[in-house]
């Protein structure tokens, strides 16, 4: 019985955060054909109006209506949080597999070299990049990048170490197949569900840190809209028109909320491991 | 153990150094030459006026034509007597700095790790023994919900709500003592308590599994008795590594809530250096959040050496 409720809740989350990734999808798609407004159009006789039937989610401190820019800066948020799980999920996979499979000296030096970046905070890093190479999308993009490949070479490594015991790879190795062959063939196909399950989990996190750094003003620069950057616009108006911040944000937090149920239901759904828990319970 | 712990601290301390390194030399690629972002900065405070003559000079004054290498061997010889540089924007030496911002970030960090933990690590284990009720499923999703708003946009929205319509708590800054610590905090905590009740409900799902668990309650000790004797060694472990995991959110998340907070940090003076491009200040502030980080790395794994003998005799793990 308990086993049941579990599978039940466990689709739940699944479900739910495929529903508002649907939702998010709808908006990436047909968002800007459905914005009456201009996102970057300036008008300084609609300023710092609250929400209403026209704009939805009032006007920004020009005249902007903000869910028209709110729909544009998502587009923004996730070109951002996509290309970099793409980039940093290959690094990673690449030198995780890498250090995994080949071991011995090669391991020992990739590895020092991820504890090296391991030893500063995420933000810290990035922004120390960002501090070095300047802000914008395209440095943004490589300091996140350059931050998040290690979640994937840890477990690439791991997962690989593991697979190089099971005895389908000694027969693989037995019939002549090359270590390239083995990679592609073998290693890879058994770690790509964990892989996919990692870059569904990490898009949230990187829309969050995206954010962030263009909150600072050191991602995508104005007057691109970008989820963070609305919110930092909304900061000089606190007192007045709160809704300049408020709306982004909380499309910011569904967003990452609608990736981070989604990757939840699929690690519940693919984790052995779970399963065997739940049964056990 | 005493073994344990000294290996530990000197890879460790390689970790820094190699840190130190790449920090100094990553720094010193920024584009712009860096005489003139310092001419800028102190002098004239705009571009136009800078003449070859008065970048030369500079050159000259701060040893900036010199090889990489020779630059950081002196910057590190340095280092080790308390000696980071002059801020170029502050014209003040770095350390001066550092050691003045210091104590903010570390009251507000402090306080923000220690509450988070008190509260997360017991709602983990009581989300653990009643898993899969009500009291779980509340606890799950509140966490998940937390993990998915943005730090700075909540704090935006506690001062909003707290500060601006209520005017319970000042909006920023920090002169009201015990009252404009509390956002801040509330906003750091939140950002590190769904990890920290996640691992520790995992962890304690893990032991309420094990055989001698099951053997404790066959004595006839009740749940909570069984796991303060005889799971708590057991459990922490994870919960004590993601913690020290955590301080790192933290320290980075500082940067982002001192911002907006206003609050007189390491945060803060990161923030403005790298908006300066100051950038020995920016090397100091990097430095010395990696050092926090590290040293909290290294207080979990003695920590955890001390839990469980295991962890040192039987081999090392990754840093």
């Amino acid at each position: 019985m308990k086993c049941r409720k579990f599978s039940v809740q466990r689709n739940l989350l699944l479900w739910i955060g495929g529903a508002i990734l649907l939702v998010i999808i709808f908006v990436l798609v047909f968002g800007p054909s459905l914005c009456t407004h201009d996102p970057l159009k300036v008008d300084y006789t609609l300023k710092l109006r609250a929400p209403c039937r026209e704009y939805p989610f009032g006007t920004d401190g020009m005249g902007r209506s903000v869910a028209a820019r709110v729909v544009y800066g998502l587009r923004t948020s996730m070109k951002i949080a996509i290309v970099v799980m793409l980039i940093s999920c290959v690094i990673g996979v690449c030198v995780g597999v890498l250090s995994g499979y080949v071991g011995g000296s090669v391991d020992l030096i990739l590895m020092r070299v991820m504890e090296v970046v391991l030893a500063f905070p995420d933000t810290i890093l990035a922004l120390a990049i960002l501090g070095t190479l300047g802000g914008g999308m395209k440095n943004q993009i490589i300091a996140l990048a350059l931050v998040r490949w290690t979640k994937y070479a840890k477990m690439a490594r791991d997962e690989t170490m593991r697979l190089k015991k099971e005895e389908y790879m000694e027969a693989a190795v037995a019939m002549g197949n090359g270590r390239f062959r083995i990679v592609l063939r073998y290693v890879l196909p058994g770690i790509i569900g964990q892989i996919l399950v990692l870059a569904t989990m990490s898009i949230g996190p990187i829309i969050l840190s995206g954010a962030t750094l263009s909150f600072l003003g050191l991602g995508v620069q104005l007057p691109n809209p970008e989820l963070g950057l609305l919110i930092n616009e909304g900061r000089d108006f606190i007192r007045s028109a709160g809704h300049i911040s408020l709306f982004p944000g909380l499309v910011t937090a569904l967003t990452t909320l609608g990736f981070n149920l989604f990757g939840e239901g699929l690690n519940d759904y693919f984790d052995p491991r779970l399963k065997e828990k739940a049964v056990s319970d | 153990m005493i073994k344990y712990i000294g290996k530990r601290v000197l890879s460790a301390a390689g970790v820094l150094l190699v840190v130190s390194m790449l920090t100094f030399f990553v720094m010193q690629m920024t584009p712009g030459d860096t005489a003139y972002v310092m001419l800028t900065h102190t002098f004239f405070g705009t571009g136009d006026l800078i003449t070859q003559e008065d970048l030369d000079i500079a050159t000259e004054m701060y040893d900036l034509d010199r090889p990489l290498t020779v630059q950081y061997g002196e910057w590190m010889l340095g280092a080790l007597k308390g000696d980071l540089g002059t801020s170029y924007i502050y014209k003040k030496p770095v350390m001066d700095l550092l050691k003045l911002k210091l104590p903010y970030t570390c009251i507000l960090g402090f306080l923000a790790f220690f509450l988070g933990l008190l509260l997360a690590v017991p709602l983990g284990i009581l989300t653990a023994v009643y898993r899969n009720r009500f009291l779980d499923q509340a606890i799950r999703i509140g966490s998940v919900l937390a993990s998915s708003v943005p730090g700075f946009w909540l704090g935006l929205i506690l001062i909003m709500f707290f500060s601006v319509k209520l005017k319970w708590l000042p909006v920023s800054g920090m002169n009201e003592g015990l009252k404009s610590i509390v956002l801040p905090c509330v906003t750091l905590m939140l950002g590190m308590m769904p990890v920290m009740i996640r691992v520790t409900r995992s962890s304690v799902l893990d032991v309420m599994g094990q055989d001698y668990m099951l053997f404790a309650k066959a004595k006839g000790q009740s749940l909570f008795q069984a796991l303060l004797h005889h799971g708590v060694r057991n459990l922490l472990p994870p919960v004590i590594t993601m913690a020290s995991l955590q301080m790192g959110n933290i320290l980075g998340g500082s940067v982002v809530i001192e911002t907006v907070f206003m609050w007189p940090g390491i945060g803060n003076l990161l923030y403005n250096s790298i908006m300066a491009k100051d950038t020995n200040m920016l090397q100091g502030c990097v430095l010395t959040i990696a050092l926090g980080y590290i040293l909290s790395m290294i207080c979990a794994d003695i920590l955890n050496a001390a839990l469980n003998p295991k962890t040192y005799r039987g081999g090392g793990r990754m840093a």
